[in-house]
């Protein structure tokens, strides 16, 4: 039972992480589509700058630096070339699992995988008796429960949480009040840089310590799925996100306890009819307030 | 406005342009010799008949899918879900050509297809409904779609359809009857191309001869004036999801009867998106969506052609196709050269896109 949630744990960190930083573009009126990108990107910056520096600060440094200048280039190509987010989102990931796919080959000359030598630290590796399965959780773990308590306090108890929230709910409303939405849009995106990066990182060097091609696996979708499904609230996105990984690790469970009986594929298409789901039965309970539905914010294509 | 409208159709030329010239530059910055990359890459797509026919074989799904997608973008609906309700189609396909084994390929071919579509739009009007009716959001939807139909696809080739003959080859399925094969295995063939042609015709009729047509235009344009005249914007919704994943269905299909002749798990993993970015540099016109299917499947040919002469790794080519899609719906520079100020209160998203710039200039 506790490797059981210690598996769910980890499978649910990568995503949660990313859909912490979904959770802030969307706040500010940003669909982020290129969460999966950002992902791959960090996972490969991540691996790839551990295995030649032997360092996991630098590593995450490395990744961090490398998605925050994405998220400037995307914020620009959204702002000042006025691109489709949407469009932009999936070609940003579409991009990175090419360029990763290729650096892979270019770099280490392999075309599978390559392994670090390092992996993240585990801070309670030394627990023994019944907590030992803790030990063997990433500090990102930990680190995304943190996140997730600042990403609450931020949005709901600051000023500029508000504001925030005010550049998704009503831009114009928000610029007439004087928030410069642009430039909130721009910082939540490279709060969301920084969270892929950890997030991607998790994904390389946490339990499997390599990097190999296409490694997020559609991750990142389920990262912005969580977003949607958790209602685009600190908390929701956090257990929307357990609850994939919840998903995530009941598919190799099950895969082993009912072998030949019950195909696992369909216990892994569960968190996608959950979503369908959940997401049709918030759009009705909205329309029934005679609220505006979730996303048709700025459909323009 | 003419002017301004001819700029407009030479932006995703440009586009790809620059984006060939960058991947170009990354792969010669990393030790591969540009020339030799040029060359293999015309070889591979264009240099000989057998390149032009992998162009082609990779230019039809492409073609098919988008002149759907193309269809529920113009409509104003983000469906992303072909690759799944390609997948679907193809299953649904391959079941009646593995059940019917027996009977007249004139009879059984048809109704596969049509098994095919019918599944296609199915998947696809799930999303719809959800959409039209409830409000719930399509690109949610039809992503979640598109992993329901991969899981599905593995469980058929691993399950139910399993070629339980094929020793080491994990994942794929019973092969069709040759006779009811539509193509050889290089996917090209007399048939194919009328289909193709046909569709393509079709597209065009239904976009400048028909009411419904110019319906899906003013609803995208604007679903609300669209409403008051008298348009009910959620039926043509369901139409335009319903013909999109009709033709993804059908591009599953020919798949299937076509160059490939049985399914195998995760086939052809990137046609969806592909087709999505065909759509939009083709900016939904039909003709000019021919015309990036080919360029896109030429593409594709040599991506598959490069690795073996130059092993230029296959995922430098997929970067590529990615790059267009970051930049395709850029559109500074008509702005700039129209010198409209981008100074002010002007919304990240409310504003002109090639789809409504291309409804303008199509109503003169």
């Amino acid at each position: 039972m506790g490797d059981f949630i210690v598996t769910c744990l980890q499978a649910a960190t990568p995503i949660w992480l990313a859909a912490l930083a979904g959770m802030y573009a969307q706040r500010s009126g940003v669909i982020h589509l290129g969460l999966e990108g950002l992902m791959v990107s960090g996972a490969f910056v991540a691996t790839a700058t551990a295995i030649e520096t032997g360092s996991i600060a630098l590593a995450l440094a490395a990744a961090i630096v490398v998605n925050l200048t994405l998220s400037l280039l995307f914020w620009l190509l959204i702002t000042y070339f006025k691109a489709n987010v949407m469009i932009v989102g999936l070609g940003l990931s579409l991009t990175a699992a090419g360029a990763t796919g290729y650096a892979l080959v270019v770099v280490f000359g392999s075309e599978a995988a390559v392994q670090s030598p390092i992996g993240l630290p585990q801070p309670l590796s030394g627990l023994t008796g019944p907590l030992a399965p803790l030990g063997d959780l990433s500090v990102l773990t930990f680190a995304a429960i943190a996140l997730t308590w600042i990403a609450w306090w931020s949005i709901r108890r600051t000023r500029a949480g508000l504001k925030l929230s005010a550049c998704g709910s009503d831009p114009f409303a928000a610029r007439s009040a004087g928030v410069p939405v642009d430039r909130y849009r721009l910082a939540a995106l490279q709060i969301g840089g920084f969270l892929c990066a950890l997030a991607g990182t998790e994904l390389s060097l946490a339990g499997v310590q390599s990097f190999s091609d296409n490694i997020t696996q559609g991750r990142g979708y389920l990262a912005f799925a969580a977003v949607l499904l958790g209602n685009v609230a600190p908390i929701g996105v956090s257990v929307a996100a357990l609850f994939f990984g919840f998903a995530a690790a009941f598919g190799i469970q099950s895969q082993l306890d009912f072998n030949g009986t019950l195909p696992p594929q369909f216990v892994l298409m569960l968190p996608y009819i959950v979503t369908i789901i959940a997401i049709s039965i918030t759009a009705v309970i909205k329309k029934r307030r005679g609220e505006q539905p979730t996303l048709i914010l700025e459909r323009t294509l | 406005m003419k002017h301004l409208s001819r700029l407009e159709a030479a932006r995703p030329v440009a586009v790809v342009a620059v984006s060939l010239l960058l991947a170009l530059g990354i792969f010669g910055l990393s030790g591969y010799s540009v020339g030799e990359i040029l060359n293999g890459a015309i070889e591979g797509s264009v240099g000989s008949a057998a390149a032009w026919t992998q162009t082609l074989r990779w230019a039809i799904p492409l073609l098919i899918i988008a002149l759907g997608v193309g269809l529920t973008f113009q409509a104003g609906y983000f469906n992303v879900g072909a690759q799944g309700q390609m997948y679907v189609g193809a299953i649904g396909s391959l079941a009646v050509g593995l059940e019917w084994h027996d009977g007249p390929a004139l009879v059984v071919v048809p109704s596969a297809l049509a098994a095919g579509i019918a599944l296609g739009m199915l998947w696809s009007l799930i999303p719809g409904i959800l959409r039209t009716r409830l409000g719930a959001d399509e690109v949610v939807t039809s992503l979640m779609m598109n992993f329901i139909a991969v899981l599905l696809l593995e469980w058929i080739c691993t399950g139910p359809l399993k070629n339980r003959d094929g020793s080491g080859q994990a994942a794929t399925t019973d092969m069709l009857s040759p006779t009811f094969r539509l193509s050889g295995g290089s996917g090209v063939s007399l048939t194919l191309l009328v289909i193709c042609a046909l569709l393509v015709v079709a597209a065009i009729m239904l976009h400048s001869r028909t009411r419904l047509g110019l319906e899906i235009r003013l609803v995208g344009r604007n679903p609300v004036m669209a409403q008051w005249m008298g348009i009910r914007a959620s039926r043509v919704g369901l139409v335009v999801f319903g013909l999109s994943g009709a033709a993804a269905g059908l591009a599953g299909a020919v798949e299937v009867f076509g160059p490939a002749g049985s399914l195998r798990a995760g086939f052809s993993p990137q046609v969806g998106f592909m087709a999505v970015i065909v759509a939009l540099v083709g900016a939904f016109g039909p003709v000019r969506m021919l015309l990036a299917a080919l360029f896109f499947g030429g593409l594709r040919a040599a991506t598959l052609y490069l690795p073996i002469v130059n092993d230029l790794p296959q995922a430098g080519l997929d970067m590529l196709n990615g790059m267009v899609a970051v930049w395709i719906t850029v559109s500074a520079l008509p702005a700039i050269l129209a010198r409209r100020s981008s100074r002010g209160p002007t919304p990240a998203r409310t504003d002109k896109t090639p789809s409504e710039s291309e409804t303008v200039s199509a109503h003169g």
